[in-house]
């Protein structure tokens, strides 16, 4: 489903990406390791389309190339970023966010308000499952909201926008026990509907979620692919002899 | 123009017309809550406001000026003790240029009053402009007072975010300006969450 072929990233003149390929399919979760400024996160900007990104080669989401798309037609496309630090927006509140993903408003009035009222019935069953504050979808955009809040709002929208591909980038930071055991047992559920590609630090967490794939990323490409076993090797020897 | 008394409580939305001078004379013990904005652009206008002893106004604007200049006065002046006094107004400018002009007065034998002056502009792009003057004629000691400024576009990161949720550029950009004006509501939220 999402198709990448040896993707060169350059920011302010400097090449972090050096050629990365990368096949996504529906149903995989393919983790994604590596050393600190290896390009993990240069990834997951340059395919949301941040513009200090200069790309060449292709990234192809169900045969259409994401990358001379804009960032709105991406995310339109079927493609969904949790990023490392959601920012927040004073004055937009939380649902507003994700109105996007209910039916685009008409001048119909009676056909609109039962698709709104639909959605936000989704979207408060959604917070308690997530446990977030009652008040969630009235208060503004992570407005005083703690890094844990952040990346539960991040998986709040995941499961609003119904995309094809997600790329969490390091979503367990900031979470304690309890919300991790909830956002694991949520990627678990719903890991056949959506291709994943999950950037972690932590090799604790990714052998729970049994990803379909390992990759280690260093330099700027994949330095090496295997299962779940390459994650033992990793939290013996660390990344020095990839 | 037009004058106003306010003897206990008023909550008035005003939308200004060109050219209009109001006056608002805010009497011992009452309170005012005024909300300016301007359906149809507006070139000049002048808000002054006399404050009595023990009073209290708030002063909140929201213009969205588009291909059309504006320049907003205000005069506040603190006629008692103990008044208070807070203005926000906030410009978005496209193709524009927005001038803010502010005055506080405080005299000498008028203490304990506080007063805030807040000014914020964004620019919408390279034509616009964006001019702020804050006069604070302070002449007692014992008072609590203070202005502020701030200039810029939209923030990238809002912008690059809400685009990555599915929102096009124009949408994100009017989110942000709606964001940027709810002044009321920003007030009401802060209420509720503490």
């Amino acid at each position: 489903m999402l198709e990448i072929k040896n993707l060169k990233v350059s920011i302010k003149n400097k090449e972090i990406l050096k050629g990365l390929n990368l096949n996504v399919n529906p149903g995989e979760i393919h983790a994604l390791i590596g050393p600190n400024g290896s390009g993990k996160t240069t990834l997951a900007n340059a395919l949301a389309g941040k513009e200090e990104c200069i790309t060449s080669g292709s990234a192809k989401l169900n045969k259409n190339e994401l990358l001379s798309m804009s960032v709105t037609e991406r995310a339109k496309a079927g493609l969904f970023i949790s990023f490392q630090v959601p920012p927040s927006i004073p004055g937009i509140t939380n649902f507003q966010v994700v109105r996007c993903s209910a039916p685009r408003p008409t001048n119909n009035i009676k056909t609109d308000i039962p698709n709104v009222r639909q959605s936000l019935t989704k979207y408060n069953n959604d917070i308690e499952t997530l446990q977030l504050k009652g008040d969630w979808a009235k208060r503004h955009f992570n407005d005083g909201a703690s890094g844990g809040e952040r990346k539960k709002n991040e998986l709040l929208q995941l499961l609003q926008l119904n995309p094809k591909i997600v790329i969490l980038d390091e979503l367990d930071t900031g979470l304690d026990i309890d919300a991790l055991k909830i956002v694991l047992s949520l990627i678990r559920k719903n890991q056949n509907k959506y291709g994943w590609i999950i950037i972690s630090h932590s090799s604790r967490i990714l052998k729970k979620l049994k990803p379909t794939y390992v990759h280690i990323i260093n330099n700027g490409c994949i330095a090496e692919c295997g299962g779940v076993k390459l994650l033992n090797k990793v939290e013996k020897e660390g990344f020095t002899n990839v | 123009m037009s004058n106003w008394i306010v003897a206990n409580k008023l909550d008035h939305e005003i939308d200004l017309k060109s050219n209009s001078v109001l006056n608002f004379n805010i009497k011992e013990n009452a309170s005012a809550c005024l909300f300016f904005n301007s359906s149809d652009g507006v070139d000049t206008a002048t808000i002054n406001v006399k404050l009595g002893k023990n009073s209290s106004c708030e002063l909140l604007g929201f213009f969205k000026c588009n291909n059309k200049n504006t320049k907003i006065f205000t005069n506040i002046m603190h006629n008692g003790n103990k008044s208070k006094c807070t203005q926000d107004f906030r410009f978005v400018n496209k193709h524009s240029t927005s001038a803010f002009e502010g005055t506080i007065t405080i005299p000498k034998n008028v203490s304990k009053c506080e007063s805030h002056m807040l000014n914020k502009n964004i620019l919408l792009d390279d034509y616009s402009q964006a001019f702020s003057k804050p006069e604070l004629n302070i002449n007692n000691d014992d008072v609590i007072c203070t202005h502020g400024c701030t200039m810029g576009a939209l923030e990238d990161d809002h912008m690059f975010y809400l685009q990555s949720r599915g929102f096009t550029y124009d949408e994100a950009t009017e989110m942000l300006i709606e964001a940027f004006g709810d002044i009321k509501k920003r007030d009401n939220n802060v209420a509720r969450t503490y």
